[in-house]
């Protein structure tokens, strides 16, 4: 039993690994796709020789397979060179805005936990009326607008009309609201409309008409046994929800001028910052696979069948 | 079948909306008012005619360079079906093909497609569409090629899988044992029978795919400028909200409702295809 | 100089680049906004606080704050006095410069020739990787006494002195930096400049404190503080919530936004930002000066100020703006009319118009598209390639001249106010983004460029201007003023040159 566990965990994580390596490769190849950094660096004047002294500092004048070798042996010292335009180590830049970043996808999945379970029992027990109708479509309302829009929506009415919360900055819990509220609203949306289908699944199942038939009442039903039996596709659903959610903040930290990861990949591609982008782009990467790590693990922990299964 | 859709209420008024858009994407030179490219400096951010300086030429008012709102929204259908849809189909042809490979031959094949699922389920899409557009350059083939391409992971998780259990059917293993080639059992038995949850997917990624053209036109890596987009006049138009507010909210009320509709559709159309997931 | 522009901000620079809004956060208590913090929002954050290892206008918006330069620009625009008192050229290539007694740096290091003699030495050496190329003709700087020094170039260069008021002039303290190292300085800049550096968070913001000894006297806020704001709509929404005091560099139509909103007040005072198409004339229907000269009737400025910059812009005739050496009254902007312009295609062979391509980055978008109307309605159908800013300047800078078309709309930032700082990169055929090659051209510029003599370089000015009125190698289009928004609670009068140098910037309690 639990060697059959020590496999499975082994295996998630060679898998992850495995992941990683070929998101680093990826990432690797993408910036090499895109021209001369060099160019960009140097004033439109620059010299020929300037343009080589620079090239040789980073390294641009080796081989790609050369260039490769070195990025992979700074991956394994955790060294992934310095930003381009910062003139930092990349792994630093990153490091600082991490937390801000952490902090926002929190906050939104948070707020979206605590609005899309009580919506998605309410619609699963109003199935097919006016209510359930109701809550999935606003629901899907919010899936079918652009995130950006619906931020620029809530500056324009609670910072700039009722000067209620401020539209952009860092630092206080007022600051976090609007842009928690702007990334939730995908979220909302996924796992509401989740938990609703699983609910209807099993509560049409023969355990919840035996318990049904015992007399119990239907919110006491779906209390006790319908959301136990429905959190296990939503806890998976939540880990790969993860990835859009860190994608939905790079729009959100744009609109609200957050200090966050996001806001500095979109600044790095633009400054064609090649060290930043791969450090941006591995960091995606490894949050979602360290977050569906875990919740892969703590799945198997739970229920006993996915590891035999594995 | 037509019944359940029928039935349900919200999916015919999605219906309905979807054909108007339709009918507005195919004749937009008929029913535009005007040129939705001329400008007229000198009749800027003009209001819609029921307001206060708005006249009948422009009766959703006009934009930043004085271009009719309600020629250039119904010419923005064009791109956004066109963005969706395309990508839609790329990715559905894509994500089929390495779904039916995966799930039909397994082995090696199966596990290499499936990790590659796996690292592409690792960036978020959005991620992935920024940095190909912006080191690659934008344009609308290239939005269409990378919405398309990050999103075939789920159509060839969900073929895959459908794959896997009719592989062992009766009809397919004696197509096999009669000597057919794989080829033509993937074409006639298996093809038709993934179909339908195909479509789903693809609903809903149509609706995506729109959204996502407007984030990527919001970051100013969307499509070219003289192509008119639902997604890139919402992102001019934010900032003449405070005071011109039409600029950006038509458009993006065309946004909101298109994806919706479509959204609503996808739904109903898995309650068809897979009615269990819908009990009544 | 023109090459700011150019560089990687080129875009951003274009509409939005200033458009900062600051925030000052409630939440931090460092930029609690009260009495005497003024918050001031940018497009970005300085890329390094090493004033030597940067070239762009965002960072030394912030750095001019925390560091001098030998000269500066008064109010007036001219140039002017500040670490060094008086200049003169000693011979061809020798320029003296006496320096301010009784100046030290924020640590108590005191200021002298042997600190501006490290300072210039510092930009030139090439293990400092430094981005400023102003001083590429000087070949060193000696001591004469404690406060003075000459300045040695290669080749005459008359424009020294006004290369020195922005980024080849800061002067840094070359003891911290011997003690320090160079990354320690970089994380805390010392500087002899009004204010003192306090802190920096990167997407945060970056706080000084109000240094108490400046030579010219405590500047006018306690504390100042650097907002980044990129997106100029969240900055005008920062503003109207009271987050940041002062947004410079907005475009005409974000300040529109704002006109009337109670507690914020607009201004616009001249500014130095040149912008202009760059045409190809290497290639296609325009090698014809013709059709060049066309699409100069076509391009209708006025209209283009009076509609869409809202009156915010003055046209420049001819690629010098207003109020820097070498512009001259006499040379007239084309006069716009589609029927010359529909008139010269047809006599050059192209009676129904060309089609054409105009690249700007998006940032210019909406300019852009304005200029490529305009165009229309002479028959040259202009399509519109926006491209993302990191894009743009990667093409720009490119050595393939044609990377970004036949047509192309850029700006710079003329920020030495002297023309040749306009023509450098442009003109003259052997230099990086020169589309247009003619000896007469070229003979100019060794002219204005290297001549001692005021007269001859005004005179090389005027013939070069009047050149390209025939020649027609460039779309010249207008200067930009400097739009600033602010709230009530603040008094600034900002220099010509677009710099943000607060020094003079008061706010008052609320």
């Amino acid at each position: 039993m639990s060697a059959s566990l020590a496999r499975h965990i082994a295996t998630r994580l060679g898998t992850a690994i495995g992941v990683l390596f070929a998101a680093a490769t990826l990432a690797f190849l993408l910036v090499r796709l895109s021209g001369d950094p060099v160019k960009q660096l140097l004033p439109p004047d620059a010299t020929a020789a300037q343009e080589a002294t620079l090239r040789h500092q980073l390294g641009l004048d080796q081989s790609t397979l050369a260039q490769y070798g070195d990025y992979l042996w700074g991956l394994l010292r955790l060294d992934l060179g310095d930003s381009l335009v910062y003139n930092e180590p990349v792994s630093q830049v990153i490091a600082d805005r991490i937390p801000a970043t952490l902090e926002l996808a929190a906050g939104a999945l948070v707020l979206s936990l605590l609005i899309a379970i009580p919506a998605g029992i309410y619609a699963a027990m109003r199935r097919g009326r006016a209510g359930d109708t109701g809550v999935m479509t606003a629901v899907l309302l919010g899936q079918s607008t652009p995130p950006f829009w619906i931020g620029i929506l809530l500056i324009l009415l609670f910072s700039v009309q009722l000067k209620a919360l401020p539209a952009s900055g860092y630092g206080t819990f007022a600051h976090l609201v609007l842009p928690a509220v702007t990334l939730s609203v995908y979220s909302i949306a996924v796992i509401a409309r989740l938990l609703r289908s699983s609910l209807i699944d099993v509560l049409g199942s023969d355990h919840i008409r035996t318990a049904k038939a015992k007399g119990l009442g239907p919110a006491k039903v779906v209390l006790a046994h319908g959301l136990r039996n429905a959190s296990l596709p939503t806890v998976t659903v939540i880990g790969l929800e993860f990835g859009g959610l860190l994608g939905g903040a790079i729009l959100t930290e744009q609109v609200f001028s957050w200090p966050g990861i996001g806001r500095l990949t979109v600044e790095a591609i633009s400054h064609r910052d090649f060290p930043l982008v791969q450090a941006a782009v591995l960091f995606f990467a490894a949050a979602f696979v360290i977050v569906n790590l875990l919740v892969d693990l703590s799945y198997s922990l739970l229920d006993p069948r996915v590891r035999d299964r594995a | 079948m037509t019944r359940t859709l029928i039935r349900n209420r919200l999916a015919l008024v999605a219906l309905g909306v979807l054909a108007l858009l339709l009918v507005a994407a195919a004749f937009s030179p008929l029913l535009a008012p005007d040129d939705p490219a001329k400008q007229d400096l000198l009749a800027r951010l003009k209001p819609p005619a029921w307001s206060d300086g708005g006249s009948l030429a422009h009766p959703l008012g006009t934009d930043q360079l004085g271009r009719d709102l309600l020629s250039r929204v119904i010419y923005g259908s064009r791109v956004s079906l066109l963005v969706g849809i395309g990508a839609a189909l790329l990715a559905g042809v894509v994500g089929a093909a390495a779904g039916l490979f995966a799930g039909f031959r397994g082995g090696w094949l199966d596990r290499v497609l499936m990790r590659f699922a796996d690292i592409q389920l690792a960036f978020p899409s959005l991620l992935l569409a920024l940095a190909i557009v912006g080191f690659l350059g934008s344009g609308l083939w290239n939005v269409v090629l990378v919405l398309g391409f990050t999103g075939w992971v789920s159509y060839a998780r969900v073929v895959r899988s459908e794959v896997l259990s009719l592989r062992t059917r009766d009809y397919v293993t004696q197509a096999r044992a009669t000597g057919v080639t794989d080829l033509t059992i993937m074409r006639r038995h298996l093809l038709p029978n993934v179909l339908p949850p195909l479509a789903t997917i693809a609903t809903l990624h149509i609706a995506a795919a729109i959204v996502a053209e407007a984030s990527l036109s919001y970051l100013g890596l969307g499509v070219p400028k003289e192509t008119v987009t639902w997604g890139s006049m919402l992102a001019d138009g934010q900032l003449y909200l405070g005071t011109s507010w039409w600029v950006a909210v038509f458009p993006g009320l065309a946004l909101m409702f298109t994806s919706l509709a479509i959204n609503i559709t996808g739904d109903a159309l898995r309650d068809v295809a897979d009615p269990k997931a819908y009990r009544r | 100089m023109s090459r700011r522009n150019a560089l990687r901000l080129a875009g951003v620079a274009g509409s939005a680049i200033a458009a900062p809004a600051a925030l000052a956060g409630c939440g931090t208590a460092a930029g609690a906004a009260g009495d005497g913090t003024l918050r001031v929002a940018q497009t970005a954050d300085p890329t390094t606080l090493d004033p030597h290892k940067q070239g762009d206008m965002v960072s030394m918006n912030v750095l001019i704050n925390i560091f001098d330069t030998l000269t500066t620009r008064d109010v007036r625009g001219r140039l002017a006095a500040r670490l060094a008192t008086s200049w003169e050229a000693r011979s061809r290539t020798v320029w003296r410069f006496r320096l301010r007694k009784g100046v030290h740096f924020h640590n108590g290091e005191r200021f002298d020739a042997e600190a501006v003699k490290f300072s210039i030495e510092r930009v030139l050496d090439p293990k400092t990787r430094s981005p400023i190329v102003e001083l590429r003709y000087v070949t060193s700087v000696s001591v004469v006494d404690r406060y003075t020094v000459d300045v040695h170039t290669k080749l005459h260069d008359p424009i020294l002195p006004a290369k020195l008021s922005l980024f080849g002039g800061v002067v840094v303290p070359p003891k911290y930096i011997a003690e320090a190292g160079d990354a320690a300085f970089a994380r805390r800049p010392v500087g002899t400049g009004p204010y003192r550096f306090e802190s920096f968070r990167r997407d945060r913001q970056l706080e000084l404190s109000a240094n108490r000894r400046h030579f010219h006297g405590r500047p006018g806020a306690d504390r100042l503080v650097f907002r980044p704001l990129p997106n100029p709509a969240s900055a005008l929404a920062a503003l109207q919530s009271d987050e940041v005091d002062l947004v410079t560099g907005l475009t005409p139509d974000a300040a529109r936004q704002l006109s009337g909103y109670a507690g914020v007040e607009l201004e616009n005072h001249p500014g130095i930002r040149t912008a202009y198409l760059n045409i190809d004339t290497s290639a296609g229907p325009l090698r014809d000066r013709r059709v060049r000269q066309a699409l100069n009737h076509a391009v209708d400025v006025p209209l283009l100020i009076k509609a869409v910059l809202d009156g915010k812009a003055r046209e420049v005739p001819a690629m010098i703006p207003h109020g820097s050496v070498g512009f001259d009254e006499s040379v007239e902007p084309f006069r716009r009319s589609v029927r010359t312009a529909k008139q010269l295609l047809a006599d050059a062979g192209h009676p129904d118009g060309i089609s054409t391509t105009l690249a700007a980055s998006n940032t210019d978008g909406q300019v852009a598209e304005a200029i490529a109307g305009l165009l229309d309605r002479a028959g040259i159908r202009a399509r519109v390639d926006l491209l993302d800013p990191g894009t743009f300047s990667a093409r720009l800078t490119s050595d393939n001249r044609q990377a970004l078309g036949p047509l192309y709309l850029a700006a710079s930032t003329v920020w030495t106010l002297d023309g040749s700082s306009m023509l450098q990169s442009n003109v003259r055929s052997d230099r990086r983004q020169s589309r247009w090659r003619s000896k007469e051209a070229d003979r100019l510029v060794d002219a204005e460029e290297l001549s001692m003599d005021p007269d001859d370089r005004q005179r090389a000015f005027t013939a070069l201007q009047r050149l390209m009125k025939t020649e027609a190698p460039f779309v010249p289009l207008y200067q930009q003023d400097n739009i600033l928004a602010r709230t009530t609670r603040v008094r600034w009068t900002p220099i010509i040159n677009g710099s943000l140098a607060m020094e003079g910037a008061e706010v008052k309690p609320r």
